[in-house]
């Protein structure tokens, strides 16, 4: 019997679209939204591992205040020592995918397929193993491999995850190693989607290697470049497992980066201080918002050009 | 200019040489964990460079597989993969459909909120875990494999629904029209008709959830204790601040990663096709 | 029996209007076609009829039930795409009972429906195979026993035939013809080919722009076409359409290209009087036009084009373009040929109104 449907626009238009979305929304933003206001409410009491279960009570601003203002706080040194992560890192890894993309585009070189499955192996092993085996490299004196390559070529080793600034450059490496292959992968999409009849015309033109790099290749790989700085430029800023699994931030904490800072204030301090720990995290993400709008702004400029 | 002839052999020897030599210091530390799981001590490596270990031996695996806790942990891995793995399978289906197919008001406006969630949501991890962690405490279900699944379902939703519309979107509409004309409801449509055209894209939905779940650390370690530890948290417990027994490591580093590698390289073209979307439409 | 009734069904996307304005009735047992160019609103009128689009305003009847806002699975309407819409992962035997099966019909009866359907459509032997191992044609079967199988009260076919090579397009649509006349299902069919049309149609509604323009029978749309749209869209040549105005001269009218003058046939000249000094257009098929000495219209032939047993001229007289059918005379290029036009031949349309002067 012909039932009638309740004025409908389409049968394509009709409330068992959001019915369909509702369930996935709402799962998403429980545990991805929910927390962040979850966060900064909680950020505003006297939270820690010992009340947790027990009554817990509003601070106002204290956290805030102890945070800026604190004698034992670290927030500007964390996040200088993060700036300079991101400041060294992402320069790094754009011009280490560049050259990988450059380098495994090159119409000179064979067995292109071979060498680009090897290129993204960083990318296939899981960050958290692969960082693992660097520290096992990175390890002290002659026991470390690569303390021993370094005097197969006859340089001194260098005691990497205890000191201060090797653990940063060590951080870098295999940040590098670790990134790069996202790069690479973007580059070369946007690379492969170039028209080669643009290189050629530009051979019968007289340009050379360097002259269409910089006036072919360049301005068309613009727009994705820039989306992957964007994307890596903030993967940087809240790294947390390459200092947490080599060494902790350390030594002595001088290497924490925000993330590390954080978890480290909520789970490893001795005062567990889980709502100290969300007001540092409140305006770490206040930052990583500004960073996100900054970098839509930048994709999004570029779009109109 | 073209460079030809001789000349250009020489440039292409060259440019395979040097791209070989880069990806061989790429590889190297992928080389270093399987030479380290046949090493015969627990020491990282000898006191000199050693390319292939003398004596090699399977006592790493051995030791792995007989003395270890490595099952209890596999089997705790596998609980909450599953867990993932189906729940977003059901969760990412019914929101790609909906966002392939349906018209409706705001449409624009979820899509770009997704996609920006899809992107961005890993950078509040920590403040997330954080809270989640204290709200999970009050509540008292911090230690439970099923609370993790649900969690690391929830972060992936945006990504796979956004990857497995995109692939809905090439499927004709005519199929769900025919099938509606035949009298199927939209879940029959889906059930009978969406999902096995649509297996290779739910397989990839699929393997991304699973290699998520498989490898996530940091939530696990935080909120899990030892009965419910899954791999990564029983690997990072054989990691000692002094002393680590990088034989056992590896071994079992390599039976947990195994897996991952395998699905990653299957999957891979998708999640570059998904990738290059992203920065055209983002 | 099944009927339908379209009444004022307007569609609008948006600022488009898809359709306007259709009013329609499909006889019992008719095959109907809907014609017109592409964009022309013909599949979005027959996706009303399924139940996939909702009209803007206007209703639907079949057999005067009211089902413009029914599920399209409730209408008992079937509906043949025109990519066919075959599951690829289901054999052709899973295709065809797939609407039973959606209709929780026992395994048994379903097998008995599904053979029956098969040797209806003689592709019983192709039961077990996927569309992908079939071809164009057998695809097609499989579709029409899709739809064949529900015993649906309806048959909506969408071009049906676009995708099958000419060949077999010629024979497939007799064999459709055939099969819903021993059916005796209602069908509704949209196409763009004219000759698919003219061959198989009961009645042909042709479209335009949203508009359903004129409804009749093949022959009754070539020989009486209502206005410019339906004169220019049937036949092949397409109606040769001459702008001038009617004039009178001597208690006579004529219509005047500017260039030549043709006197108005007799049945018309009474509807003349109004027409004087109007814009209309002439109509007059190429088959009407007469080559020979002794016409009245001077004409330059501009091109040749042999159709085999016949040859199409292109001629130009003042600012016109004529076409004319010739077996015999063979006249040479930029030649002078004299013509004229069968009286019985002639069309006046309004220009303003585009509607045939009657």
């Amino acid at each position: 019997m012909a039932r009638p449907i309740s004025r409908p626009a389409s049968i394509w238009h009709t409330r068992l679209a959001l019915l369909f979305l509702i369930p996935g929304i709402v799962f998403f933003l429980f545990f991805n939204l929910y927390p962040i206001f979850y966060a900064i409410n909680m950020s505003f009491t006297n939270t820690s591992g010992y009340n947790i279960i027990g009554e817990i009570n509003y601070t106002g601003i204290a956290n805030y205040k102890e945070l800026l203002t604190g004698l034992g706080s670290r927030f500007f040194y964390v996040v200088v020592r993060t700036l300079l992560f991101m400041a060294v890192s992402v320069p790094l890894k754009v011009v280490a995918g560049l050259a990988f993309a450059l380098l495994l585009n090159s119409e000179l070189l064979k067995g292109k397929g071979l060498w680009r499955g090897l290129a993204i192996v960083p990318w296939a092993v899981p960050a958290f193993f692969s960082i693992l085996i660097w520290r096992g490299m990175f390890a002290a004196g002659e026991m470390g491999t690569i303390n021993q390559l370094l005097k197969m070529i006859n340089l001194r080793g260098v005691n990497w995850l205890f000191d201060t600034t090797n653990t940063f450059i060590a951080y870098n490496i295999v940040e590098v190693w670790l990134a790069y292959p996202f790069m690479m992968t973007m580059i070369l999409a946007a690379m492969q989607s170039i028209p080669p009849d643009l290189y050629e015309s530009s051979s019968m033109d007289g340009a050379g290697t360097w002259a269409k790099f910089r006036h072919i290749t360049l301005p068309l790989i613009k727009k994705p470049l820039l989306f992957a700085t964007t994307l890596t430029s903030i993967a940087s800023f809240t790294m947390f497992q390459i200092a947490f699994l080599m060494n902790q931030g350390g030594p002595a904490r001088t290497n924490e980066l925000v993330m590390v800072h954080g978890y480290r204030e909520a789970f490893h301090s001795a005062g567990l201080r889980y709502a100290y720990a969300a007001s540092f995290q409140v305006l770490v993400s206040f930052m990583i918002i500004i960073l996100i709008i900054l970098s839509l702004k930048a994709s999004r400029l570029t779009k109109e050009e | 200019m073209k460079i030809a002839g001789p000349q250009r052999a020489v440039f292409s020897l060259v440019i395979t040489i040097l791209t070989v030599l880069v990806l061989i210091a790429v590889v190297f530390p992928v080389f270093w964990i399987i030479t380290t799981a046949i090493r015969p001590f627990p020491t990282i490596s000898v006191p000199k460079f050693e390319l292939i270990p003398k004596n090699a031996t399977l006592e790493g695996f051995r030791w792995v597989l007989f003395e270890s806790s490595f099952f209890l942990w596999l089997k705790n891995s596998l609980i909450v993969s599953a867990i993932t793995v189906t729940l977003t399978l059901f969760l990412t289906i019914l929101g790609a459909y909906s966002f392939s197919r349906f018209r409706f008001w705001g449409k624009e406006s979820f899509l770009y909120g997704y996609f920006i969630a899809s992107q961005f949501v890993g950078a509040f991890g920590i403040t997330a875990l954080i809270a989640l962690y204290a709200f999970l405490a009050r509540l008292g279900v911090i230690n439970s494999l099923i609370i993790l699944a649900l969690i690391y379902t929830s972060g992936g939703i945006p990504f796979n629904t956004w990857l497995l519309k995109t692939y809905f979107d090439t499927l004709p509409k005519d199929f769900d029209e025919a099938a509606l004309m035949d009298g199927a409801s939209f879940l029959k449509v889906i059930y009978y008709v969406f999902l096995p055209i649509a297996r290779p894209a739910l397989a990839v939905v699929a393997l991304f959830s699973f290699m998520g779940s498989w490898s996530e650390f940091i939530l696990a370690q935080t909120l899990l204790g030892p009965e419910n530890y899954t791999l990564p948290v029983g690997l990072w417990g054989l990691v000692g601040r002094w002393e680590t027994p990088w034989n056992h490591f590896a071994a079992m580093a390599i039976l947990f990663a195994l897996p991952i590698v395998v699905f990653f390289i299957i999957a891979q073209r998708y999640l570059v096709a998904g990738l290059a979307q992203g920065g055209i439409k983002g | 029996m099944a009927t339908i009734r379209l009444e004022n069904l307007y569609k609008k996307f948006g600022d488009v209007h898809a359709v306007k304005n259709v009013n329609l009735e499909i006889r019992d047992k008719e095959l109907l076609i809907l014609l017109g160019p592409s964009g022309c609103g013909k599949t979005t009128t027959l996706r009303m009829i399924a139940g996939l689009e909702v009209p803007s305003e206007g209703k639907i009847y079949l057999d005067g039930e009211d089902i413009t806002y029914t599920h399209p699975k409730d209408r008992k309407v079937s509906l043949v795409f025109q990519s066919y819409a075959l599951y690829p992962h289901m054999t052709a035997s899973q295709n065809i009972s797939f609407p039973l099966m959606m209709k929780r019909t026992p395994r048994r009866k379903m097998e008995e429906q599904v053979k029956k359907v098969a040797v209806l459509l003689k592709i019983d032997h192709l039961l077990r195979r996927r569309p992908k191992e079939l071809s164009g044609g057998e695809r097609q079967r499989v579709a029409l026993g899709r739809a064949i199988v529900k015993e649906p009260k309806i048959f909506l076919m969408d071009e049906p035939l676009s995708n099958v090579d000419a060949k077999l397009r010629v024979y497939l649509r007799a064999e459709i013809k055939k099969l819903q006349k021993e059916l005796g299902i209602t069908t509704i069919y949209v196409t763009h080919d004219q000759v698919e049309a003219m061959t198989i149609a009961d009645r042909i509604g042709v479209m335009d722009r949203g508009e359903l323009k004129q409804v009749s029978t093949p022959e009754d749309l070539y020989n009486n076409p209502q206005n410019l749209f339906v004169a220019s869209f049937i036949g092949s040549p397409p109606m040769n359409l001459i702008n001038g105005r009617v004039v009178e001269d001597s208690g006579r009218f004529f219509f005047d290209e500017g260039a030549f003058r043709v006197e108005i046939p007799p049945k018309l000249q009474k509807i003349c009087p109004p027409l004087i000094g109007e814009e209309v257009v002439l109509g007059i098929r190429a088959e009407d036009v007469v080559l020979n000495g002794d016409g009245e219209i001077n004409s330059a032939l501009v091109s040749v084009e042999p159709l085999g047993y016949e040859t199409l001229l292109i001629l130009k007289a003042g600012r016109s373009v004529i076409r004319a059918i010739t077996r015999g005379l063979m006249p040479l290029i930029e030649e002078e040929v004299q013509l004229s036009f069968k009286k019985e031949g002639i069309f006046l349309f309004d220009k303003k109104t585009e509607k045939r002067c009657v």
